[in-house]
């Protein structure tokens, strides 16, 4: 108890508070902007930490982390575009809200639904983070494996009406992740000579591609001179607000949203996008009305943006109970931890406990401020979507472009991106779902490695990793998630 | 010639894994086998494309060049981005970027020019201090590293 005093001493200091409150309004933007990462924010931060005591450090860290990975949520929901991959599945649902005008209750929707997901997460790092490390240490590659199976069969579900156009773009993304690199024999798949493709395609280059540029060349097709939405925030109607009502209706996606979020955030290298469509996925199967998903619904948005901001618990579990950073941001959270000279694992709550609570109570203040700009700040993102679409088209564009270049500083992938754009253009023409490509896009590196190491560990016999439990339980729920979205497909048509 | 929308769209992805299957025969045999089998399963896979294409949704090629061609304005934005991208290192992005946007806002009909220009300078200085400053990236300078 006096540790966790000491730590609330530690992070409530001015100097604390204002680093949270910077780190949250930096956070924001750059999860915003198409291209960059709630990763690559953090990094960029870390040498502003040299210098300034633990707790001022980790909280500046924490306000960047949590308000990034909320802030890709906005141009996903306003102009199609994830500035994220965690905003990934917010577009399913966020985008059609915005052209039904409830651009402003999408918006309320993310803050809330983020803000709710961080801290749970965050409740669940301090109260049961020995617990769920524990599960952690029972996750390995044959269980890495499976989940991404399990992942997979998500596509179903993101597919809207026409499920083999969806299996064939979820398989087109798989084969997007066999580009660069073979993890075993590293020899480079389909790299065709260009050192710029040996370490793959970046999952943001990809993400900006097939999001921004099939945007922005429709609505240069269209003859609209802006999106004919009527947005007033000062008009008080429903569709500019969540309703008391409406916030009570999403409780159990509050909570299932955060439980989902939470427990992939303790499992090292899966990642938040896995979380949003995992919870995207399970929101839909557990609802009443699934054919409304994909038109425009709050619990499409609430799901994914719940579970993208619990997975910051979840994945300082191993950090600090373990010294495994969960996520590619705690990797570089370990970074700053080890320059700082605190060394997180085990001993961490016994030797440096003040420091270890005022790392998680930098996180709840960062939520908290997360939640006041948010919410002070919807009125002035919705403004984006009032822009003459002779304006927002070069904006997207610029954007997307710099985004791309911002990553490796490469103009390949700049070229990368638009080329990959224009397929996903020509996707969009033949009524081809995008959101299958990026999911197989990203669990497809994970499910391939964890299987090669899943085979070098069983020694061949594949077979044996239905001996572990976990394992088998993750079979039993993919067998029953394909039997139940096929047959609810059935049904819709 | 009129095709059904699916059954070309089938067909053109057939035709394009075959292509893609012909380079994994020379990748090492563990390497090969996932991105064959994702090849074969789409190949599988146009067969029910093919057979469930609507004959209400038919095309010729022709229409769909024209579909693809005939909206200028596609084309200026299409090609500008190519412009943009070939000539960045040359060029440099400070200098193409007031062009390209300012080009791109007059093709879509905005004809005020004060405005153009403004948002046009002003979205670039934005990515130089957002990009340039503030996170430090190396944007290529082209002339004017001279």
């Amino acid at each position: 108890m006096q540790a966790f005093l000491q730590g609330l001493q530690l992070t409530t200091t001015f100097p604390a508070l204002f680093a949270i409150f910077i780190g949250s309004i930096g956070g924001i933007i750059i999860g915003a902007l198409p291209g960059l990462s709630s990763t690559l924010g953090v990094a960029l931060l870390v040498p502003f930490t040299f210098g300034l005591e633990p707790a001022t450090a980790m909280g500046l860290l924490a306000g960047m982390y949590c308000s990034s990975i909320y802030g890709g949520s906005i141009t996903a929901i306003l102009i199609n575009t994830p500035g994220t991959g965690a905003a990934a599945a917010t577009v399913l649902d966020g985008y059609p809200m915005t052209k039904n005008g409830q651009a402003g209750k999408a918006l309320y929707t993310a803050i809330i639904s983020s803000f709710i997901g961080g801290m749970f997460g965050t409740f669940a790092l301090l109260f049961i983070a020995p617990l769920l490390s524990r599960v952690a240490l029972k996750f390995g590659p044959p269980e890495t494996f499976m989940l991404s199976v399990f992942g997979l069969t998500i596509i179903a579900s993101v597919s809207s009406k026409n499920l083999t156009k969806g299996i064939m773009a979820g398989l087109f993304g798989l084969l997007l992740s066999t580009v660069g690199f073979d993890s075993v024999t590293a020899y480079p798949r389909y790299a065709f000579g260009n050192i710029h493709l040996y370490e793959g395609i970046a999952l943001v280059v990809a993400l900006v591609g097939f999001f921004s540029i099939p945007e922005a060349l429709t609505l240069v097709k269209s003859k609209q001179k802006k999106m004919n939405i009527d947005i007033d925030l000062k008009k008080n109607s429903d569709d500019n607000r969540l309703t008391g009502k409406e916030i009570l209706r999403l409780i159990p996606t509050f909570l299932r949203g955060s439980v989902i979020g939470t427990l992939i955030g303790i499992i090292p290298g899966v990642g938040t996008p896995v979380a949003c469509f995992l919870a995207y996925n399970e929101e839909k199967r557990f609802s009443k009305h699934p054919h409304l998903f994909g038109t425009g619904i709050i619990e499409g948005v609430a799901a994914p943006e719940t579970a993208n901001n619990a997975v910051e618990g979840g994945s300082f579990v191993p950090l600090l109970t373990l010294g495994i950073p969960g996520s590619s941001q705690t990797a570089v959270y370990l970074g700053a931890l080890l320059i700082l000279g605190i060394k997180p694992g085990p001993e961490l709550f016994s030797t440096q406990a003040p420091i270890a609570y005022s790392i998680i109570l930098g996180l709840f203040i960062a939520n908290i401020m997360m939640l006041f700009l948010g919410l002070g700040g919807v009125r002035y993102f919705v403004k984006i979507i009032k822009m003459p679409n002779a304006v927002m088209i070069p904006v997207i564009l610029t954007f997307s472009i710099i985004g791309a270049y911002a990553i490796n500083a490469s103009i390949f992938d700049v070229g990368l991106m638009f080329f990959l754009g224009l397929i996903g253009y020509v996707m969009r023409l033949n009524s081809i779902p995008i959101a299958p490509t990026v999911l197989a896009l990203i669990l497809g590196p994970i499910g391939e490695d964890a299987f090669q190491q899943t085979v070098s560990i069983t020694h061949g016999q594949v077979w044996m990793i239905f001996s572990r439990p976990i394992c088998i339980v993750l079979l039993v729920i993919t067998v029953l998630s394909v039997f139940f979205s096929l047959r609810k497909n059935r049904i819709v048509e | 010639m009129t095709f059904r929308k699916d059954r070309l769209l089938s067909a053109v992805v057939a035709a394009i894994s075959i292509l893609l299957f012909l380079p994994t025969l020379k990748f090492p045999k563990s390497a090969s086998y996932y991105p064959q089998g994702i090849l074969i399963l789409l190949v599988l896979l146009c067969i029910p494309l093919w057979v469930k294409a609507k004959k209400e949704e038919t095309v010729t090629i022709e229409l769909v060049l024209k579909n693809f061609l005939t909206t200028r304005n596609l084309l200026y934005v299409i090609g500008s981005i190519i412009l943009l991208i070939s000539l960045m290192d040359v060029i440099g992005l400070y200098i193409e970027l007031p062009l390209f946007v300012g080009f791109i806002m007059y093709r879509l009909g905005f004809r005020k020019r004060l405005p153009l220009f403004a948002i046009s300078l002003g979205l670039t200085f934005l990515v130089y201090l957002l990009f340039g400053v503030m996170l430090k990236v190396q944007i290529p300078m082209g002339l004017l590293q001279m």
